[in-house]
């Protein structure tokens, strides 16, 4: 099978939107530095959230025995460099900005407080270094070889059987969930860090899964209406937005539980995450988010006849990875307003980023589906998804 | 958007096969293209009978959209409705009590009630137009062909037609034509 052509013109795109991204940065750091390295966090998590997303659908499928995802598995398999885009921005962040973010790194705070005495033996900076190491590495390195194995099986018989893929995706899906657990608490929840809940990972989970599903209806999409991925019919996208609305309801749920249990409980050390969101300019902004993240979304995706045509489809997901990246911002500058975060939370920075954010995206996954052949057809269950309930 | 006029066209209740001719047939994929003959052919009271769900059946039949997620949206939002309302009026005027420290008026303790009883509601309504729609709850039925709750698929025409015409229109799909007359 002929391999996809990435076109010269949507290249172009991905470079002007890199170029601004980048340009925002810079002019971020000189206008405003504090929010700048902020910005940069909330962009390093939104990409590994991305690239994360193409481990955890690829393996998920492989767990499940799905088959009527096997024609457009190349798209999330190609997620993964994004991992390593990630680890080099949280690498800038450990190496230079954690002193700007990271209120426990200050020694003065430190010695001064007692709750964060107590929690210094997890929160301090070598053992914050070596975890970050062996998430970012792991998840790297086992996403790969699903994706080398993956791509083995298209050789035939040489190729690895379903059974060893599906070995190798739960040893990813383990990781991928413990290791988010503990990626989302350090690079986030420990902005605030007299602050706890257990809910938290499952909240970031959620919001990796709504944009994750976002990107590969879009980037599908992208590819379909570019001549590639012929064997993808109107079933494949109103399968994947039925998964987007299932999503939508899942991260309204997560927010929702989280929400009221805090409110509920009425712990001092809970409640200050939403005394925070919930006053002055941070009020309305949350109540956009809750209403545009998770009733908007809900309430389109209703329509089957939508979710059949991926040119509609790909217009909700591509509001549904703006707002996903507005729920980043809404977490990270949520934490850190105190020290420094003023005026409204989003603006042309926040913007500059998110579109620098989505070039790398389409750039990085576009360009590695480019490299492989475009439709798994050693895979046993490829013709079935190609004929998956396809009008007679 | 569905018009109120399409639904009504498309509405589907079953009809007991009173007269006309049963044709047995092997293979869904044949039903379809039978269900689609028939349906071209302009007889409109025709059945298919198949022992599971087959996708695109619907529009090979003529059919359109189903009466039942309308019902279920009207249940759902009912149930939502009254759960709200009701524990906001017990709440604030029939019985105010202050729980917890929390004012009597607390909407976000409201919404695990109002969801479940909007997902009981929805549940209920789908049951019921369901039920309604199938002719269910009839205490005695007679079986026409007995394959089609197993392995079977079948095609009722309750039209006047004659043996030989039924046989025409159905030629060429992969089952022995020999309508039964009911």
């Amino acid at each position: 099978m002929e391999k996809f052509k990435v076109p010269l013109k949507l290249n172009n795109i991905f470079y002007v939107l890199i170029a601004i991204g980048v340009a925002s940065l810079l002019v971020g750091f000189i206008v405003d530095s504090q929010r700048a390295w902020a910005g940069l966090l909330v962009t390093a998590y939104y990409i590994l959230g991305v690239g994360l997303f193409g481990g955890f659908f690829t393996a998920l499928h492989f767990v499940s025995g799905s088959k009527w995802s096997v024609v457009f598995r190349r798209v999330p398999e190609s997620m993964l460099y994004l991992i390593i885009v990630a680890a080099v921005l949280v690498a800038i962040i450990l190496i230079f900005g954690m002193h700007n973010l990271y209120e426990w790194t200050h020694e003065d705070i430190m010695n001064n407080d007692h709750i964060l005495q107590r929690k210094s033996a997890y929160l301090n900076r070598p053992f914050f270094i070596i975890r970050a190491v062996v998430y970012l590495t792991s998840w790297f390195a086992v996403a790969y070889y699903m994706r080398k194995l993956s791509i083995k099986q298209d050789e035939g018989h040489n190729g690895p059987s379903r059974g060893v893929l599906a070995a190798i995706s739960a040893a990813f899906l383990i990781i991928f969930a413990y290791f988010l657990e503990v990626a989302s608490m350090d690079l986030i929840m420990s902005l605030e860090p007299h602050w706890q809940t257990t809910m938290f990972p499952m909240y970031c989970m959620a919001g990796i899964w709504f944009t994750g599903f976002a990107y590969v209806i879009l980037i599908t999409s992208a590819i379909k209406s570019n001549g590639g991925l012929k064997s993808m019919n109107e079933e494949h996208f109103h399968d994947l937005g039925k998964f987007q609305l299932a999503f939508t309801g899942y991260w309204g749920y997560v927010a929702f539980s989280q929400h009221m249990l805090t409110w509920y409980a009425n712990l001092p050390e809970e409640t200050v995450y939403l005394e925070r969101r919930l006053h002055g300019v941070w009020a309305s902004f949350t109540v956009f988010l809750w209403l545009t993240h998770f009733a908007l979304p809900l309430l389109i995706l209703l329509s089957s006849k939508l979710k059949r045509n991926y040119v509609m489809l790909s217009r909700v997901a591509a509001w549904n990875i703006f707002i996903g990246f507005v729920d980043v911002v809404w977490l990270v500058y949520g934490g850190i307003q105190e020290n420094n975060i003023h005026g409204f939370p989003f603006k042309w920075m926040e913007f500059g980023l998110f579109l620098g954010a989505v070039g790398i995206i389409g750039y990085s996954v576009l360009n590695a589906y480019a490299k492989v052949n475009p439709e798994p057809v050693g895979d046993p269950f490829y013709q079935e998804s190609v004929h998956f309930h396809q009008k007679h | 958007m569905t018009s109120f006029e399409d639904v009504k066209k498309g509405l589907y209740r079953y009809e007991e096969p009173d007269k006309g001719w049963v044709i047995v047939i092997k293979d869904a994929e044949s039903l379809i293209k039978g269900a689609e003959k028939v349906r071209d052919a302009g007889i409109k009271r025709f059945d298919c009978f198949t022992p599971f769900p087959i996708h695109n059946l619907q529009e090979a039949m003529g059919l359109s959209r189903s009466w039942v997620p309308f019902i279920s949206a009207i249940g759902a939002l009912t149930g939502g409705t009254f759960a709200f309302s009701s524990m906001t009026w017990i709440d604030t005027s029939s019985w105010p009590r202050i729980i917890g420290g929390k004012p009597p008026f607390s909407w976000p303790i409201y919404l695990p009630i109002t969801f479940e009883l909007t997902v009981l509601f929805t549940a209920f309504a789908t049951l019921g137009i369901t039920l309604y729609l199938g002719r269910l709850g009839k205490s005695s039925r007679r079986p026409v062909v007995n394959t089609v709750t197993s392995d079977g698929f079948a095609i009722w025409i309750g039209d006047d037609m004659s043996k030989s015409d039924v046989e025409k229109l159905l030629q060429g799909l992969y089952t022995d034509i020999n309508p039964v007359k009911v």
